[in-house]
């Protein structure tokens, strides 16, 4: 399994000069910008990284390959899930030690509060993503899993923004942000918890699976 | 003798084909060549084995032991080859021995480094910048790094060249030079197995249909053949299955010395495997 979460970090060197080129350009928008914190995109762009892993795996029929080792289409799995979570982490503290320096530069204040609130919740959001992505990338294949993918987002979106609309959000809102300490800790574990559950589903997937 | 391998009524039924019902026993210490049509289920054979299939019925054993009940520990011990490239084309395979090292217990990085300097293969170089032949020869080097007992390759030589071939082929041989080790090795380049397989194994439409050792065909099998009026002259029972050319009939015949003998008239062929291969196919009976 280490040998499989090894093999997706090294399929990252392809793009991975076109992702610091990404977070070069947030990271001058965000020391220009007000309001806007660099840490901000590093997950959606660990997200891009494993969307790329893969792409990659399919691409060049690894999948296949991947069932004749030694390893257990569990564990296949349970690795990817594992990628993702590093991929997820590492961008993060990335973002967090950017952010840090850039503030630092810029002569601002570091509000750690501020960006770790918001940092939170975007890791909730794409962890429930993720959590939706992968079954239905080990169900149909990642190529339609891209699009699947796009049309949800979108769908989320404009269903938030419809919602928010039609009713007011404000009295929920501040009971959140009232719940700042519980939340702190009540997200990272939700998040576990999405990805869990996930987890199962695309193990009973993948069991059946054939190539 | 013991069994590499021992299929027990296997079927896998898809919407247009089905493979088996097949029974099979394949001696370990021998390379076993699997010849046949595209598409008349070697793959699907491979890839049951391999459980990249689930067999709609039947047992598998590798090493005596269920393929599915003991599937990693069998894993630990068999190398393999797809038939199409599988390793993602950016990876080099100084990237591949990183990967691999924490995949099998036995992965000897010393071996595989022997293997690609062997091959002529520069370490650093991406796939994707090799050619079809390179990269086969990595996947290669790779299915033998972890010193496997049980090779199975799916078309390990198509796309390379005779030289590399023949490298290839005496890499195998000296593979299987110790008697633990088998090669099941499927292809429909049969000039490749006429050198080195000991056992062939042709499947058409989903069947067995011949299953022996090599020597044995070359010897027992033949090609008469005779003029398009005396085909009548030829005993029924001794046409196995014939194939009707412009101006002559090609017959196959079992027990060569024999038919030698019955028919001093004709000349009876001696038989390649591509030639049975045709006859069994396109032949009428």
């Amino acid at each position: 399994m280490k040998g499989l979460i090894k093999k997706d970090f090294l399929l990252i060197k392809s793009n991975l000069k076109s992702f610091i080129v990404i977070i070069l350009v947030f990271t001058l928008f965000s020391m220009k910008g007000e309001g806007f914190d660099v840490s901000f995109i590093l997950p959606f762009i660990a997200i891009m990284m494993f969307i790329s892993t893969f792409s990659w795996d399919e691409f060049n029929n690894f999948n296949a390959y991947a069932i004749t080792l030694p390893i257990g289409r569990r564990n296949i799995v349970k690795s990817k899930y594992i990628s993702a979570i590093i991929f997820i982490a590492i961008d993060t503290i990335i973002g967090l030690i950017i952010s840090y320096l850039t503030t630092i530069l810029s002569k601002n204040i570091f509000d750690i509060e501020a960006i770790l609130s918001n940092l939170f919740g975007t890791i909730l959001g794409l962890s429930i993503i993720l959590a939706i992505w992968l079954p239905i990338v080990y169900k149909f294949g990642v190529e339609k899993g891209r699009i699947m993918l796009f049309v949800g987002v979108f769908a989320i979106v404009f269903l938030c923004a419809t919602l928010s609309k039609l009713f007011d959000f404000t009295s929920l809102i501040n009971f959140l942000n009232s719940l700042d300490k519980v939340l702190f800790i009540a997200i990272p574990l939700a998040s576990i918890a999405i990805m869990v559950i996930s987890y199962l589903i695309s193990v009973r997937i993948y069991l059946k699976k054939e190539f | 003798m013991k069994n590499a391998i021992e299929i027990n009524a296997l079927e896998k039924k898809y919407d247009n084909f089905k493979l088996g019902e097949i029974n099979l026993e394949i001696p370990s210490g021998l390379i076993i060549g699997l010849i046949g049509e595209n598409g008349a289920g070697k793959t699907t054979l491979i890839k049951s084995l391999l459980n990249i299939i689930k067999p709609s019925k039947g047992k598998i054993k590798i090493f005596n032991n269920d393929s599915e009940e003991m599937e990693l520990d069998i894993k630990e011990d068999v190398g393999v080859v797809l038939d199409n490239m599988f390793f993602q084309e950016i990876l080099t395979p100084h990237d591949i021995n990183t990967i691999m090292k924490d995949i099998y217990k036995n992965w000897d990085t010393t071996l595989f480094n022997d293997y690609l300097s062997e091959f002529g293969i520069n370490f650093n170089q991406p796939l994707k910048t090799m050619s079809k032949g390179m990269r086969k020869k990595v996947e290669i080097a790779t299915s033998l790094a972890h010193k496997p007992k049980l090779l199975i390759l799916d078309e390990p030589t198509s796309g390379l060249d005779p030289v590399v071939r023949n490298e290839v082929l005496e890499i195998f041989q000296k593979f299987v030079s110790d008697e633990e080790h088998t090669i099941l090795f499927s292809t429909h380049i049969t000039s490749d197995l006429e050198h080195i397989a000991d056992k062939i194994i042709f499947i058409d439409k989903g069947q067995i249909v011949l299953n022996e050792l090599r020597d044995e065909i070359i010897d027992n099998y033949g090609i008469l053949k005779c003029s398009l009026d005396s085909f009548d002259k030829i005993d029924k029972k001794d046409i196995i299955c014939y194939k009707k050319n412009k101006y002559d009939y090609e017959i196959l015949i079992y027990d060569k010395n024999k038919m030698n003998k019955k028919y001093k008239d004709f000349i009876v062929d001696r038989i390649t495997l591509e030639d049975l291969m045709i006859l069994i196919i396109k032949g009428e009976k």
